[in-house]
């Protein structure tokens, strides 16, 4: 099993957050259970995507 | 203590708008990585890379290099996601649930009511959400 540097995992996360807060979010005023519908919204389509592509 | 985590929570604990709860759950599992273990599938991966930056999504897939491995979704048995369907899952969320069966996980952790509103005592995993599986945690690792 591989190391894992926890540390550095943790300055991931950190540094993921951190680029995150600087973005401008399609979900500004939202609410959460909103955000999980738009959520879901992607997940349809992509999953409409992928069975166009299996179907060529 | 196998853990699959549905995109919401990924999405909540690290994107623009979070949640503390999914946020301190995905601390306690960047904390632990020798007791608690994730797995995700490519469907998971890309629905968390369309609510990330670029930069930022480079700096996930660092993170989960050394953490874990990214299972396709054409690994998944089909008749899993037929039985998952057949409890009226969406095929999406169906082959999320197939794919917890599929790898063994003891939690799938989900803040979408699709899933937590299941009839748990059927299936082999448990389903609930960030606080509830933050808790669970806790309490496993007092042990």
């Amino acid at each position: 099993m591989r190391k894992i540097d926890i540390q550095k995992s943790l300055r991931h996360l950190e540094k993921i957050r951190s680029l995150m807060s600087k973005a401008r979010s399609p979900y500004k005023n939202m609410t959460k259970q909103q955000i999980i519908d738009e959520i879901r919204k992607t997940r349809q389509k992509l999953w409409e995507e992928k069975l166009v592509t299996h179907s060529r | 203590m196998l853990l699959i985590l549905d995109s919401n929570v990924y999405i909540f604990a690290l994107g623009a708008v979070r949640d503390p709860l999914c946020e301190n759950l995905f601390n306690l599992i960047a904390k632990n990585p020798e007791r608690i273990f994730i797995r995700i599938p490519r469907l998971i991966l890309t629905e968390v890379r369309h609510n990330l930056t670029i930069e930022a999504f480079k700096e996930f897939m660092l993170f989960l290099h050394k953490r874990t491995i990214i299972d396709e979704d054409s690994e998944i048995p089909f008749e899993l996601g037929s039985k998952y369907e057949a409890m009226n899952l969406k095929p999406a969320d169906a082959l999320i649930a197939a794919y917890a069966e599929y790898v063994g996980a003891e939690i799938l952790v989900s803040e979408n009511r699709h899933f937590l509103t299941r009839h748990h005592a059927r299936l082999p995993f448990k389903i609930c959400n960030a606080e509830t599986c933050l808790n669970l945690i806790k309490a496993t690792l007092k042990k």
